[in-house]
């Protein structure tokens, strides 16, 4: 017999690491998480958006991850002009061409079907001390606009791991160069005058406190700063001119301040239900500079059917006030002071979210889910509307449909 | 199937997680002060234990296993971890010559040890001997093929195997808790103590009936193989339950159980798996290997 061979254990050794992996760790594999999510908002854009990310943990405990998104919009989206009971014609933010509006309609400007893609790398490992510290470049791309970020940051615990500590900070710089240049912001669009090329720079830090408060429930709290400084307005989007009757006169360019200051605070509540379901809550407070203030309440919870089907039904609620620069239009006597806008997203508004996934998961672990979620957004202006503005459509009123399918396995 | 429960508790040093599987009374030794802590690693453990057995069972008819040794000559599903312990497997099997084999559990169908006063006829066993070898089983990369009439039973190391995989699973997690796992005896603990001092584990004492020896475990795992009470006593002739795939009968001499201290709980099964196929001379090949090692003789 063979056995008599006196290296027998580190023969067994190097044989059993197949099935246990080196050193006794699990075997290192590649986690894939992918994605492809389709969103339509009713009568305007449509994006379809593959994402895919890898992670992988290493034996010595590092945890690396690449992710990437690809982005593809058609469609229309308002250029912020408010709708006529005449039709309107816009040039083109290249200066070639123009598009008209029937009577009745929001003004879309359909002239952009982009692809933006992002690529994110992120690497997160133990100290000897028991910290861990992570590492992250993320960068984007579209046709006008260039983004790149760098971040950092540090897990701590506490408390035998029942308090974890953690912080990070970034740092995101964009450069923005509009088809047909910048334009001068306030400016009349008659003008066309126009500037090259804006950059932006986007300074951000935040901390985080998760505490488990008993065997199955956790509390997670974060606070965040931002502050960008450089170029913050649409190139693409106008403010409407508007006489006694609510018609168009004029159109101006929109301009946005140069500096944005936001804070958040974020607060979550999950528990683990004694029959192996899960309640999730969360609550998010965001306040800019700029005047708008926003709250977010969302709840999840997670019905495991059995080991193979879990059903997570959500609902979210988003209410925001306008910036103090945001105007829904100007009058014929327009008074207005550095700044200005009416792009909806800085209106005031409310938005709620109603949605479910269904998730299978096989006996090799791998999981497919479909995402379904309904968003309904509506102005919350209060101004009155003038002459023929009351019966037209808002272009703050928005409709959009998510649907995602997921693949998440392993190799 | 029995309730699936874990319970938690609290010891001097920590906490102790305890649940049944595998047919067997499994503990967990935590040193944490942590409550929330200890349940997450107990239940980790637990739940890694429960997953193998749900896979690699022969009792659980849903078991990849039992599916497998159901196919009849089928090809079936293999994945990647269960590749992994068939490729460590073959090497076993080399080395021990073929006396390690996983589809030798079919001689049981007459070989009972149920306390039977008779022994098979060799007529019962010869018929089985077709249905034996490890080698004859076909594998590629995920697919695996039994031939018609084949069985496998991984029993002799799915615990031992379990109790490495919970560990690592918990140091994946990067719970660095001394913990020690106990599944059934087979144990394995993830280094010494919270006070850096080795944690103390009772082995049976093979010289004293019902008394224990204490042995100090700073690292790696113990695993026994044999069964003391299992062997058929026929004619004045005593015939233990350890059996030659080749021939059918039980190996001759053959210890009536041995206990092994190796840097893996697997090592440490395999190595007292392959100590009692040496029959007789068990001890002097556990003494060349240079364990830590116990075995209690027929």
């Amino acid at each position: 017999m063979q056995l008599t061979k006196s290296n027998l254990i580190s023969q067994l050794t190097i044989a059993s690491m197949t099935c246990l992996g080196a050193s006794g760790a699990v075997q290192a594999e590649w986690e894939v998480d992918s994605a492809m999510l389709i969103y339509d908002e009713q009568d305007r854009v449509s994006a379809v958006e593959p994402a895919i990310s890898l992670k992988k943990t290493q034996e010595d405990g590092s945890v690396i991850g690449v992710k990437v998104v690809v982005d593809a919009l058609t469609g229309a989206s308002p250029n912020g002009a408010t709708a006529s009971d005449q039709p309107q014609t816009f040039t083109r933010p290249s200066g070639k061409g123009s598009y008209t509006t029937p009577a009745g309609e929001i003004p879309l400007d359909d002239t952009f079907k982009d692809t933006r893609a992002q690529v994110s790398a992120s690497y997160d490992a133990p100290l000897a001390s028991g910290e861990r510290y992570n590492l992250g470049l993320s960068v984007s791309s579209e046709y006008d606009f260039t983004s790149l970020s760098l971040n950092g940051g540090m897990t701590h615990y506490f408390n035998q791991k029942n308090t974890t500590l953690n912080w990070g900070v970034s740092l995101t710089q964009d450069m923005i160069r509009p088809v047909g240049g910048a334009p001068i912001g306030s400016s009349d669009i008659s003008l066309q005058r126009k500037d090259g090329d804006e950059q932006r720079t986007t300074a951000e830090a935040r901390v985080g406190i998760s505490q488990v408060l008993d065997k199955r429930s956790l509390i997670q709290a974060s606070v965040g700063l931002a502050s960008s400084s450089g170029y913050h307005t649409d190139p693409y989007k106008f403010v409407s001119q508007l006489d006694d009757n609510g018609r168009p006169v004029a159109y101006f360019y929109e301009n946005r301040p140069d500096n944005r200051l936001k804070t958040y605070l974020h607060t979550n509540y999950r528990r683990h239900l004694s029959w192996g379901d899960t309640f999730d809550a969360s609550y998010r407070l965001t306040s800019d500079d700029w005047g708008i203030t926003s709250h977010t309440v969302e709840t999840k919870y997670r019905w495991n059917w059995n080991e193979k089907f879990s059903l997570t039904p959500k609902v979210r609620y988003y209410q925001q006030t306008a910036a103090d620069f945001y105007q829904h239009h100007l009058d014929e006597s327009p008074e207005f002071g550095d700044h200005l806008s009416s792009d909806s997203r800085l209106s005031e508004l409310s938005a709620f979210t109603v949605g479910a996934k269904l998730a299978y998961r096989t006996e090799s672990g791998s999981e497919f889910s479909l995402r379904l979620e309904q968003y309904e957004q509506s102005s919350d202006d209060k101004h009155a509307l003038l002459g023929v503005q009351e019966s037209l459509p808002q272009s703050s009123d928005l409709s959009a449909t998510i649907v995602q399918f997921g693949y998440k396995f392993t190799f | 199937m029995l309730k699936r429960e874990l319970c938690l508790s609290q010891t001097e040093t920590g906490y102790r997680a305890s649940f049944f599987a595998m047919a067997s009374d499994c503990e967990v030794l935590i040193e944490s002060d942590s409550w929330a802590v200890a349940s997450q690693i107990g239940g980790l453990v637990a739940e890694e234990v429960w997953r193998l057995q749900d896979k690699y069972s022969r009792y659980q008819p849903e078991s990849w296993l039992s599916q497998l040794n159901q196919s009849s000559g089928q090809w079936c599903s293999l994945d990647s971890e269960t590749a992994g312990l068939f490729d460590f497997i073959d090497q076993i099997y080399d080395l021990s010559n073929g006396l390690f084999d996983p589809t030798s559990g079919i001689l049981r169908r007459v070989w009972l040890f149920d306390g039977q006063h008779s022994i098979p006829d060799q007529s019962e066993v010869e018929p089985l001997l077709s249905s034996i070898g490890w080698r004859e089983v076909k594998r590629t990369a995920d697919k695996i093929k039994l031939p018609k009439g084949f069985e496998l039973d991984l029993g002799g190391l799915v615990k031992e195997w379990a109790a490495d995989k919970a560990l690592a699973m918990l140091q994946a997690a990067s719970l660095n808790e001394p913990v020690l796992i106990n599944l059934g005896g087979d144990l394995r603990v993830s280094g010494p103590r919270k006070n850096q001092q080795p944690w103390s584990v009772g082995v049976r004492d093979p010289q004293k009936e019902s008394s224990t020896v204490q042995v100090a475990l700073s690292q790696g795992g113990i695993a026994t193989s044999g069964d003391e009470h299992r062997f058929i006593e026929y004619q004045g002739k005593r015939y233990g339950h350890l059996l030659n795939p080749k021939t059918g009968w039980p190996i001759p001499d053959a210890p009536r159980s041995a206990t092994v201290a190796a840097p893996t709980c697997l090592l440490s099964g395999v190595l007292s798996s392959l100590a009692l196929l040496k029959g007789g001379e068990a001890t002097s090949f556990l003494e060349r290997q240079n364990v830590l090692h116990w075995v209690q003789n027929a």
